[in-house]
């Protein structure tokens, strides 16, 4: 019987422009990798801890802007910001978010880049030499784009809102012992605060199980 | 054959602790086909979440593996949610789930207690 199974590769980036060379074992058994998922979070995540209030408070400006941009422009900086900054630290995650509702004028049409904070490349040992590169992005900034059924009570967060994860599809063949990956990180050298996070690399593989 | 769906809990009561369960399935059901995860504090599990999930004594899911590439948000097709297991026979049905909460600094200050609710979606004999 064909099963598929995955292995796990976590990267800690602690600087801009970090270069991290890994490599990702694939078992004798392995028949061909089918897959790879990538996925980036904070590594003190903040979002989590940004407050309830915080985040409804957020979420009832944008719905009132929706309505009458004007007062709820004048509205955002009272509220969110004096919550902000009561968590001192949070400057990176909570501040994000922030200006991110000051860069939209609090349609839920506005779009608002993700946080993108670099790249993996993985290589076979065998022929099929660099077979995939993928972009990690720490968070999705536009998950209740166009939505318009978000309410103070339910905010869109990738938690509630976001999609089913899919890894990408590769087919290369498990003769390979070892894959090379590198890491890149792609943040800016200078300018806003570099993010400290973890990366975790996903590579599904197929093997043959005889027990049932 | 029909489908049915089960649902198991586990509490997280405290921040960076590892909470582990085993669950046991009727001897009526041939095949687990899906799998979800769940929580009534959504941000939590997705933010810090991670499992290893077994069935009938195989990893499924190794140690590490993220709670968010397990979960739907409500924008996904209600019967798509589910994470597909590809009809896996549930052998002696035991499931165990091995859950491990990993809140930063900053999040453990804040943290709350919350639930983890484990899905499967499986195939029972008439």
């Amino acid at each position: 019987m064909i099963r598929e199974k995955v292995i796990i590769t976590k990267l800690a980036i602690s600087q801009a422009g970090q270069i991290q060379h890994f490599q990702v074992k694939i078992p004798h058994d392995a028949l061909r990798i089918i897959g790879i998922e990538l996925s980036g979070c904070y590594a003190n995540n903040i979002s989590a801890a940004q407050p309830v209030q915080a985040v409804a408070a957020v979420a009832a400006v944008k719905m009132q802007a929706a309505v009458q941009p004007v007062q709820a422009a004048a509205a955002v900086p009272a509220i969110a910001v004096a919550q902000a900054r009561q968590l001192k630290v949070a400057s990176v995650r909570v501040m994000t978010s922030i200006d991110a509702l000051f860069r939209q004028t609090a349609t839920p049409m506005s779009y608002t880049a993700s946080p993108f904070v670099g790249n993996v490349r993985l290589q076979s040992c065998e022929n099929t030499n660099v077979f995939f590169s993928g972009d990690v992005y720490l968070s999705d900034e536009n998950v209740g784009y166009g939505d318009y059924s978000v309410t103070a009570q339910f905010p869109a967060t990738a938690a509630t809102h976001g999609c089913k994860n899919e890894a990408y599809l590769v087919n290369t063949p498990g003769k390979t012992t070892i894959l090379k990956g590198i890491y890149r990180d792609r943040q800016p050298a200078a300018g806003q605060v570099p993010a400290t996070y973890t990366v975790n690399v996903y590579v599904w593989y197929e093997t043959i199980i005889t027990k049932l | 054959m029909q489908a049915i769906r089960k649902r198991f809990d586990i509490e997280i009561t405290a921040p960076n602790s590892i909470v582990t369960e085993t669950f046991e399935l009727e001897k009526t059901i041939v095949s687990i086909v899906g799998l979800l995860l769940t929580s009534d504090n959504d941000g939590l599990l997705y933010n810090n979440g991670s499992q290893r999930i077994e069935i009938n004594g195989e990893e499924i899911f190794p140690e590490g593996y993220e709670s968010k590439l397990l979960m739907s948000g409500v924008n996904v097709q209600p019967n798509k949610r589910f994470y597909d297991l590809e009809s896996l026979p549930p052998g002696n049905g035991r499931i165990k789930m091995e859950y491990t909460d990993t809140s930063g600094a900053i999040v453990t200050a804040a943290f709350v207690n919350y639930r983890v609710s484990l899905y499967l979606e499986c195939i029972m004999e008439d």
